[in-house]
């Protein structure tokens, strides 16, 4: 079928297009030194915008604090939203229901909106511009999407292994040491990976709580380009994807293994 | 064991040990004990409400209150420096309707496109074939890519000095990159909508394979036994089963595009400004007047965004 092959690769070349071209344009801003309207490549490569971000005191700062504040808010926020998701899986549909819409309504509200909020209940408790502050303010989307991710996993989760441990007469505590959480390895680190993930990509909440005094890596990506940086830019912007790519291919690797041991 | 270890949670029914038959023999119970357990039932099911409730109200509904609520009681002129008479100054705004407007066509184009690739893409490449598995691949690139990150990418690809504007230049379409047309911080957001599909096709993407991995293809392949034509199948059992499945996410996108400050924040025209950007700009203002106006604008913003979370947990019928 010589025509339905001819559209499939027609649409396989202009998806490349459109995928890899901004990728690609990232990725050569960040090299180019020198790089001026209208060469197509830029005349030489240099990888100083790469090594600034490591070196340069200030994007170190806003590196350190966007993993701090990312590690932070992913065991939190893992720790809060992992019981929350089990007692209300395990409870009526209405509560359920009504568990999910807040936490929707948690990662669905904008960002400036709820921020707002955030930020004078951050004022008021003394918090406003520090590191604590902007935790507490990363924590509401992070304990959101946690919450609709392990209300998921228990939802679908088969309670008979914990009833029959308590049957033969394992505490509260023992369950969970020795069933539940060796059970829920993996969605404990998935959870662990997205809450970091959602901080660390986060920009309205750290900009409005952190009042421009708490700097991440992704203000400094936008201060940078404000002020006409593009190497710097680009090379900062790559650097944010860097943790979900590991996520991801970990991910890849994980469902690769798991697919060798359950067909 | 060690599979249902490594499989995590949904695989291990297979392994879990059955129930305990239901007439028992020797597992008579007395009548106190009933009545005992009948007792501790009802608190354990009046606890698996309470603990829920408790736990959402004081993680999640907590920070919603206090955000939704400061921004009621700064509209009103009950908290801040905002002077009263916010609301009826917003209503006759024409800024605000316009943003609104531009917020609300840019979050429908870039999630009707991001919807309309991923559909094709679900339909064309949903085989096996090395060219099935590369056009996945390829689809799903820009996942990991935060906000910030893709409007930097779109920004250097199609600012008037961009490399578009470059190429131009250099197969002779233009002579100087004045002649390139404004793609970005243009007043209908060509750029903010085309940085939503390059950032959102991912991720439906994905929500269509699984969907459609998970659905098999016995149903289109009994139309077709019943004579249908290979376009027949598609457009009266594939697509509309897609879209059914995609419904959620497709409004979560959209959502989240329409509350998105980093797209706008690089792409976005200075006038008319987005929601999230005009929230921003009368909050920065000098005047107490803007500053409740921001209020008004944010609630605005957010009975939008709680509109569609209803609509969300409407569509979903797996809760």
């Amino acid at each position: 079928m010589p025509f339905g092959r001819l559209i499939r690769a027609a649409v396989v070349t202009a998806l490349t297009l459109f995928v890899v071209t901004p990728l690609a344009v990232l990725v050569l801003t960040s090299l180019a030194r020198g790089w001026f309207h209208p060469a197509l490549l830029p005349p030489s490569l240099d990888v100083s915008a790469w090594t600034d971000l490591v070196t340069d005191a200030s994007h170190r700062l806003a590196l350190r604090n966007s993993i701090i504040l990312g590690i932070a808010t992913s065991v939190i926020a893992t720790s809060l939203a992992l019981p929350l998701g089990r007692s209300a899986a395990l409870s009526t549909r209405a509560i359920r229901r009504s568990v999910a819409l807040l936490a929707f309504s948690a990662v669905a509200l904008p960002p400036v909106a709820l921020g707002t909020g955030l930020q004078l209940t951050v004022l008021t408790l003394g918090l406003g511009g520090t590191l604590v502050g902007v935790l507490l303010a990363h924590l509401v989307p992070a304990i959101g999407y946690l919450t609709l991710m392990f209300l998921g996993v228990f939802t679908r989760w088969d309670h008979r292994l914990d009833e029959v441990a308590a049957t033969l007469g394992a505490a509260r505590r023992e369950r969970w040491r020795r069933v539940l959480l060796p059970l829920l390895r993996r969605p404990i680190a998935e959870a662990l990976a997205l809450g970091f993930l959602v901080s660390w990509a986060q920009v309205a909440l750290t900009l409005l709580v952190g009042g421009g005094a708490v700097r991440t890596l992704p203000l400094d990506v936008l201060a940078m380009l404000q002020a006409g940086q593009d190497q710097r830019a680009a090379a900062g912007a790559l650097a944010l994807a860097i943790p979900a790519l590991v996520v991801l291919s970990a991910a890849r690797v994980a469902a690769r293994n798991t697919a060798a041991v359950v067909p | 064991m060690s599979a249902c270890r490594t499989t995590g949670a949904g695989s291990c029914a297979d392994v879990a040990p059955r129930r305990l038959p239901a007439h028992h023999p020797e597992l008579v119970i007395p009548a106190t004990a009933t009545a005992s357990a009948t007792a501790t039932a009802t608190a354990t099911a009046a606890r698996s409400r309470a603990v829920p409730l408790l736990l959402a109200g004081i993680l999640l509904g907590l920070p919603i209150v206090a955000g939704v609520g400061y921004s009621v009681a700064g509209a009103m002129g009950w908290v801040g420096t905002a002077a009263p008479g916010g609301l009826q100054r917003v209503l006759a705004d024409v800024h605000v309707l316009r943003a609104v407007v531009l917020s609300l066509w840019i979050a429908t184009l870039g999630t009707a496109g991001a919807t309309a690739g991923a559909l094709l893409l679900a339909v064309l490449f949903d085989g096996n074939a090395r060219l099935d598995r590369l056009a996945r691949t390829i689809g799903s690139l820009p996942l990991p890519v935060p906000n910030v990150a893709a409007a930097v990418a779109i920004l250097l690809l199609l600012t008037q000095s961009g490399w578009l504007s470059r190429l131009a230049v250099q197969v002779h379409l233009i002579a100087s990159p004045s002649q390139f047309p404004a793609l970005v911080y243009d007043p209908i957001g060509v750029g903010i909508i085309v940085a939503v599909i390059w950032k959102e096709l991912p991720f439906l993407v994905l929500v269509a394979l699984s969907l459609q991995s998970l659905r098999g293809s016995s149903l289109t392949a009994a139309a077709r036994t019943l004579g249908a034509t290979r376009w027949q199948a598609t457009s009266r059992i594939t697509l509309p089963l897609l879209l059914r499945g995609m419904a959620p996410s497709i409004v979560a996108v959209f959502v989240f595009v329409l509350g998105s400050l980093e797209l706008p924040l690089v792409l976005a025209p200075s006038s008319p400004l987005p929601l999230p950007l005009l929230i921003q700009e009368r909050r920065q203002a000098l005047d107490a007047a803007s500053h409740g106006e921001a209020y008004v604008i944010a609630l605005i913003a957010t009975g939008m965004a709680l509109l569609a979370a209803v609509v969300h947990e409407w569509l979903r019928d797996d809760a």
